[in-house]
């Protein structure tokens, strides 16, 4: 789906295409979970579908069962496909023209072009997404969870939080961590001896005006995962929305959008602000040791959150525990429990696993700056940290709200981990979206997601703004 | 000899465009000739190139390939069937082949043993043997060079387009490569349509050269025509070094800021252009005369820039050794059968 989508967008001039360009990587806005509410809140007994059916063609005994395993896959794919459909925009946008021009002229048609030499050459970063999309399909608790499909992650939540079995909840995410390493060595070992960035051009694909049938193919095929992963689920969530904000605004939305806000906007800004200094850091060392360092930072990201938590959960209790009994026996003081099920620790949760999201776009454009720029500063006698706040963070300015809107978004969206680190009581608006679902109210869980989705749109927008300046 | 591309009036705009990039371009390549097209770059060059492969289409004449018509203004044959081979100037080799994989491309419809036969003798050709299980980027820039003329040539295509194909090189690896493919291209007796921006890639490469600007031809013919007796000034100062000064005809010659020149000329008022071989330095007081305006040394030779009395016009003479300094006074003698003399205002060559 992806790929096909791209290949088309990069290809053909097809009508509205800045507008499809776009709408295509919307989906990424929307957590697989809340996708997961409206799809089966559109199959069911209730839903906008079968009561059609039943009340116009009297039709009753049909059954959508979308809570199985075949659901949680359609899901995810209709919502995770933008992390495909970029990687191979992108890879397809920077192919050099000329290879498929040299193929061509030796006779060989577009059709088999494509499968030489157009798609083996994108390969690698085809992979990539598939591996990010493998990662957000771990790492999901809420669609899993919501449509009764087993997996490494629930089982995690079942023996941690309902068992309360932190022995089977460690060893469950060491295998789910072990399948993840796998994975990434698994990817760097196949891209093997051949070299797949081809030689330097800014030759790009020229496009060509599709006609005919070929053009309502490629339209179809464009519009076909929007519709599925956008415009279906965000209609079933307005629709319920429409029937049920009053009720849910007056009870605890307010505090939900207050704390979520809050949460993702401190955890962003720390996120930032170490991101900035470990960049700048590594950038004035230029030592192998602190490369080394920000490389181990990015692993956070590829952890599924359930794992992070339990992690985190085992090292907070710990010194907990040390707290509690130094402050007793020396102070003889009786408290309870300090760091765990509290704010702090759910924020560290958030700079482990999102970390990686922060650092890299500022790593890029921390790279992108000349790097005479400094040492012109510092001829000058200006301080390095001088130079940091002077010169190198006012030209980052965009590259700084980038990462933290993208961290903020991020944290908003994020269900495992808040789910198990959260102070008691304490709801988000994706905690308080997924409990309503999960408490068979799902057409109350509506305003949450909407406000998430919409939130989440914000950043994709403004990105997309951006980047078309850079242009 | 027979004609092998016929390109007759060719006019071509890109969509949506105003103007045209190419205008009324006429010209005939004989079978085995190599023809270089050359101008300054956005004259044109790439794009005529690219409408001989069939990648862009033309608004008006035509192209023949071999007496075949393959564009014009109501057809243009696909890329993929017009049988010609294409080097591009970043080479494009396939990143994920190996060097003899990238070679069989073309010819993945012949049976094994053809195909075998028909790599190994391309192969043999461009001097490759034994770099077959070799992948792209592990090849030097002129076996890089030399795969992707294999390549273009193993389907044994009717004409040969290569763009750019040596300014990817540095100056010595350059010299070097242009020896061998000129080798290659001769031994395979194929005809090459060749674009660069590089005066000395032209002269060193091809049979003729046409020049464009603007879309316009504006001059073609074998290399010695176009250093020897450019059209204009434009044409003569893009094939190489060149000092244009000013004349007015006199009794006995042609007076100009330097002295008199004892040349006949037809018209009153002439320009001449003089290339550095042109001229000779001598003691001879009675001969031309300026003064040394600035010195560079160059390697090969000290050049000097002489400006007349009155500093308006300059001439550039070479020596072997430094023989003057800065504000001297110089005399030099032209090689009046060498000298190109154009008309004034008008430019053309007389």
């Amino acid at each position: 789906m992806g790929i096909s989508a791209a290949w088309f967008v990069t290809k053909y001039d097809i009508p509205y295409k800045k507008t499809i360009e776009w709408l295509l990587i919307l989906p990424l806005a929307i957590p697989t979970y809340i996708n997961a509410f409206a799809y089966s809140g559109l199959l069911d007994y209730a839903g906008p579908i079968r009561s059609l059916l039943r009340n116009q063609f009297a039709i009753n005994d049909v059954y959508f069962d979308i809570q199985n395993i075949y659901g949680v896959i359609w899901v995810m794919a209709t919502v995770l496909y933008p992390y495909i459909y970029l990687s191979a925009r992108s890879a397809f946008g920077r192919q050099n023209s000329h290879l498929t021009e040299v193929s061509s002229s030796l006779g060989i048609s577009p059709k088999k072009t494509f499968f030489t030499i157009v798609l083996p050459i994108a390969r690698p970063a085809i992979v990539a997404g598939l591996l990010l999309v493998i990662m957000e399909t771990l790492n999901d608790y809420g669609t899993v969870k919501y449509y009764g499909v087993n997996t490494f992650t629930t089982g995690i939540f079942r023996s941690w939080l309902s068992l309360g079995d932190l022995q089977s909840a460690i060893y469950l995410a060491s295998m789910l961590m072990t399948v993840i390493f796998s994975i990434i060595l698994i990817e760097k070992w196949q891209r093997g001896k051949a070299q797949y960035e081809s030689s330097s051009s800014n030759q790009q694909l020229r496009t060509t005006k599709p006609k005919g049938l070929t053009k309502l193919a490629a339209v179809t095929v464009c519009i076909f995962p929007i519709i599925f992963g956008l415009v279906v689920p965000v209609f079933q969530l307005i629709y319920w929305t429409v029937f049920t904000w009053k009720e849910v605004l007056q009870s605890s939305l307010v505090e939900a959008i207050l704390n979520s806000f809050a949460l993702s906007a401190s955890a962003a800004v720390l996120i930032v602000l170490l991101a900035i200094i470990l960049n700048y850091a590594t950038k004035m060392l230029k030592s192998k040791k602190w490369d080394s360092i920000a490389k181990i930072t990015m692993l956070g990201y590829s952890v599924p959150g359930a794992v992070i938590a339990v992690g985190i959960m085992i090292l907070i209790i710990g010194i907990d525990r040390y707290l509690l009994n130094f402050l007793e026996e020396t102070f003889s003081i009786k408290i309870k429990l300090l760091i765990t099920g509290s704010i702090f620790a759910l924020i560290y949760a958030y700079l482990v696993r999102y970390f990686a999201v922060g650092f890299g776009p500022l790593e890029a454009a921390f790279k992108s700056l000349p790097h005479n720029l400094n040492e012109a500063g510092r001829s000058l006698g200006i301080k390095p940290w001088e130079n940091l706040i002077k010169i190198d963070l006012p030209i980052l300015q965009k590259g700084i709200v980038a990462a933290l809107l993208i961290v903020f978004v991020d944290v908003m969206k994020e269900l495992p981990l808040t789910l198990i680190l959260r102070p008691f009581n304490f709801t988000t608006l994706a905690t308080s979206a997924f409990q309503y679902a999960n408490d068979e109210m799902v057409d109350k869980a509506a305003p949450a997601s909407l406000m998430i989705i919409f939130i989440g749109m914000i950043p994709i927008f403004l990105l997309n703004r951006l980047t078309k300046q850079n242009k | 000899m027979s004609s092998a591309l016929s390109i007759r009036d060719l006019n071509k705009k890109f969509e949506g465009a105003k103007d045209f990039v190419l205008k009324g371009i006429s010209l005939e390549v004989n079978s085995g000739e190599i023809l270089a097209l050359t101008g300054e770059s956005g004259c044109g060059k790439t794009t005529l190139l690219r409408t001989i492969a069939g990648f862009e289409n033309i608004q008006g004449g035509s192209i023949s390939i071999l007496n075949e018509t393959m564009s014009n203004s109501t057809k243009t044959v696909k890329p993929e069937a017009r049988n010609v081979g294409l080097v591009f100037q970043d080479l494009a080799l396939f990143p994920h082949m190996t060097v003899s994989k990238n070679i069989a491309y073309g010819i993945s419809k012949l049976s094994n043993t053809e195909r075998k036969v028909r790599t190994d003798e391309v192969m043999e050709l461009t001097n490759l043997t034994g770099l077959e299980k070799r992948y792209p980027h592990e090849l030097s820039g002129g076996q890089k060079q030399r795969v992707a003329l294999a390549r273009a040539l193993v389907a044994k295509p009717k004409i040969l387009l290569m763009d750019e194909p040596f300014s990817n090189l540095d100056e010595i690896l350059r010299v070097k490569v242009r020896h061998e493919i000129k080798g290659i291209l001769s031994k395979s007796g194929i005809t090459t349509i060749m674009v660069t921006h590089d005066s000395q890639d032209a002269f060193s490469m091809a049979d003729k050269i046409a020049i464009l600007k603007n879309g316009k031809m504006i001059q073609i013919g074998n290399p010695i025509e176009l250093y020897n007796q450019p059209q204009n000034p434009y044409v003569a100062r893009f094939f190489g070094e060149i000092s244009i000064i000013s004349g007015v005809k006199k009794e006995g010659g042609i007076q100009t800021k330097f002295g008199l020149i004892q040349l006949k000329a037809a018209k009153n008022t002439i320009k001449i252009g003089i290339r550095p071989e042109a001229v000779s330095i001598t003691t001879d007081e009675e001969k031309l005369k300026g003064k040394v305006n600035s010195i560079q040394y160059l390697g090969a030779h000290f050049e000097y820039q002489v400006a007349a009395e009155d500093g308006g016009e300059h001439i550039h003479l070479r020596s072997q050794h430094k023989l003057y300094e800065i504000s001297d006074v110089i005399h030099f003698d032209l090689g009046i059968d060498r000298l190109i003399v154009f008309d004034d205002p008008s430019e053309k060559k007389i």
